[in-house]
């Protein structure tokens, strides 16, 4: 007889032993602060705490696995918002505004802001987790080639959005940054781009560029600078704000849930990730505006929409890590990797015969986020402090910090190198206006988009009506094109007034 | 004359912007040569070949852009081409070089620190990771930052601290290790 899943859960949350409990606070803990250090990311902390699970009951290594993992992402803001150095790469986007709100003395709003948002979004994406399961597995196994293309596509129509001073130099920084993301191995097994250089085989290594891009450029802007503050402006410590930047988020909650469904939709597919989803949402941000202000100039739906998206992607991406046995990432292949230490086989089968397995750590999840809630909050404050101490002190520290969260990652000096050329790179963008937003955009995308075009041109013969007779490929393919003319249509007639 | 109104009127394009255009334009230039060249440049340049294109164009859009500022305010000779106060006293310039590079240095601290990037990268493997750190930190804030030397070795030292303890100790990264060990 097949259980309810309500009733299911419920049993789970009755059975919660104390050790469950307490190896889950172990997860978020060291989740909120991994996450937080530049370059560390769920991946590192799960592969971290994995070892400690080998003699742990399921419930509990699962419910710890999944705290860490949600509490990564959690924890990636506040270096973004304080420092403008994202902490993981679905904190990208909230560095934007999140940095710009902090240097108007609104840092602790932004804090509070992040951490609600998070909070709220990852709920909301294990609720459809839980109810939606076996449906959006089976949505996820309709996609191939074309539509990933189509994702790949929407992906690159945001550079169209993000371009907001110079939309052709924005469409060079995006485009430059797409032909980047093609360096390395081909799908037909060529070597391009590479100079002979080992390290590049894989391709750029897109968190010591993001590195460069956002952490080193901003230091050595910031060198000049008397204070991370703007003239006049102070930051001083306040829980109080930091509360009230919940309450700023809970106003709203349309946006909150909408890009929480982008993110967990986003986080499904496998590869696409938090990465993504955190800018498709910063895209949305606008639409939820009357009166959309510019980009990254300080405006709360430009952390709302992010970090509510990036968590969420979280939720999305266990859907295809327990339903389908599918690893969208390396966070989803440790968490394989521990449900196989335990004798469980995700896929399918699972959701049949063994969904009470992981049910109690679904379970975990949910309060880990709260947890995460409660101690992000508490972290935030006593670590934004950081953006009072003088600029000629934090520019060299951001620099030491962003080089070993660089080498962190995989343990090559090569990646540090990369961090100070893309650092190198992105000053003299920022100096001469193009948008480094958008060439980090195509750096993401850059590889997805063109090994799916090459599998569609080899699966279908090089015909590429396919796009269109594909009814997925088509819905997402039209909202692209219809989302990059928007874009080109409003920023015209914001030029023309 | 003739010199004072081109160099008027080359300062109302960004010369800047269009050298760096022209070096990321031949840097996508030798990529898609790269590519080309490759076996089965079909399925390589399926992608690449249209990215190229639109690199192409936005950089002749902008090159362009820049050209026409320059030939407009060419164009426009009345403006500060005969100001007086603009012409150029050669003897000063020499004794104010020495000045300028170190007000150029002063005005422009990044330049210094991406310098002293490098050197820290350089030294990285050899020295291992808590040395180069802490000569890296030490000797940017005390060119940089102008602070007392007290004041840096305190801040270098627990800088490199929270970053060890941070990453090798708790997240268990393993840091370099130069010729000490450690």
């Amino acid at each position: 007889m097949k259980t309810s899943l309500w009733t299911l859960v419920m049993e789970a949350l009755f059975t919660l032993n104390l050790q469950a409990f307490l190896w889950m606070f172990v997860g978020t803990v060291l989740g909120v602060f991994g996450g937080f250090l530049p370059g560390v990311n769920a991946t590192m902390v799960l592969v971290i705490l994995l070892p400690l699970t080998y003699s742990m009951p399921l419930e509990s290594a699962l419910g710890m696995l999944l705290a860490a993992y949600g509490a990564a992402i959690f924890g990636g803001s506040g270096s973004a918002i304080l420092l403008n150095t994202p902490g993981t790469g679905g904190s990208a986007a909230t560095a934007l505004d999140g940095f710009a709100l902090t240097k108007k003395g609104k840092g602790n709003q932004a804090l509070g802001i992040a951490s609600m948002s998070s909070f709220l979004g990852g709920f909301i994406s294990v609720v459809i987790l839980l109810l939606l399961m076996r449906p959006l597995a089976r949505f996820a196994l309709r996609f191939g080639p074309p539509e990933y293309f189509a994702v790949s596509i929407f992906g690159v129509s945001i550079i169209a959005s993000v371009t907001d001073n110079d939309t052709i130099k924005g469409i060079m920084a995006g485009v430059l940054g797409l032909l980047l993301g093609t360096v390395g191995m081909s799908l037909t097994g060529q070597l391009r781009g590479t100079m002979g250089n080992l390290f590049l085989t894989g391709g750029i290594n897109t968190v010591p560029a993001m590195m460069g891009l956002f952490a080193l450029t901003s230091a050595f802007n910031l060198i000049n600078e008397k204070s991370v503050m703007n003239e006049g402006v102070q930051h001083k410590r306040n829980f109080k704000e930091e509360l009230e930047g919940c309450l700023i988020t809970l106003k709203h909650l349309p946006l909150v849930i909408w890009t929480a469904i982008i993110g967990t939709v986003i986080g499904i597919l496998p590869g696409a990730g938090a990465s993504i989803a955190c800018w498709a949402a910063y895209k949305e941000s606008f639409r939820f505006t009357k009166n959309p202000p510019k980009l990254g100039t300080g405006h709360y739906q430009g952390v709302i929409a992010p970090e509510s998206a990036n968590n969420a992607a979280q939720g999305g991406a266990l859907i295809t890590t327990f339903a389908l046995g599918i690893p969208g990432s390396g966070a989803s292949a440790v968490l394989l990797s521990a449900l196989l230490l335990h004798g469980v086989t995700a896929g399918p089968q699972l959701l049949v015969q063994g969904i009470d397995l992981i049910i109690q750590p679904i379970v975990l999840l949910v309060i880990s986020f709260f947890v995460c809630l409660v101690i992000g909050l508490i972290f935030e404050y006593v670590v934004s402090g950081v953006v009072n101490i003088p600029t000629k002190i934090i520019a060299p520290v951001i620099i030491a910090l962003g080089m070993t969260g660089s080498y962190a990652f995989r343990g090559a000096i090569f990646d540090c190198f990369t961090a100070l050329v893309f650092g190198i790179l992105g000053y003299i963008m920022s100096k001469t206006g193009y948008s480094r937003v958008a060439m980090v955009l195509g750096l993401i995308l850059g590889k997805m988009t063109e090994q799916e075009l090459v599998r569609t041109s080899i699966r279908f013969g090089g015909d590429f009506s396919v796009f269109f007779t594909r009814p997925i490929s088509c819905v997402i393919l039209v909202v692209s094109i219809l989302s990059i003319l928007y874009s080109l249509v409003m920023k015209l007639r914001t030029s023309k007034n | 004359m003739k010199t004072n109104q081109f160099k008027k009127a080359a300062s109302y394009c960004n010369i800047g912007l269009i050298i760096f255009t022209l070096a990321l334009l031949g840097a996508a230039m030798a990529y898609f040569i790269e590519v080309s060249g490759l076996p089965q440049a079909e399925s390589n340049l399926l992608f690449i070949k249209p990215c190229y294109y639109v690199v192409m164009l936005c950089s002749i859009l902008i090159i362009a852009k820049e050209i026409r500022k320059f030939w407009a305010a060419l164009k426009n000779k009345t403006t500060k081409a005969d100001d007086p106060a603009e012409e150029i006293d050669d003897a000063v310039t020499v004794s104010k070089k020495t000045d300028t590079i170190k007000q150029f240095l002063d005005e422009h601290k990044e330049i210094v620190l991406i310098v002293f990037s490098f050197l820290y990268l350089g030294i990285l493997k050899t020295l291992g990771y808590v040395f180069s750190t802490f000569f890296f930190l030490s000797a940017v804030l005390y060119l940089i930052g102008a602070f007392n030397k007290k004041l840096v070795i305190i801040v270098s030292a627990l800088t490199v601290l929270i970053l060890y303890v941070a990453f090798g100790v708790c997240l268990r990264v393993s840091l370099p290790k130069g010729i000490l060990g450690f």
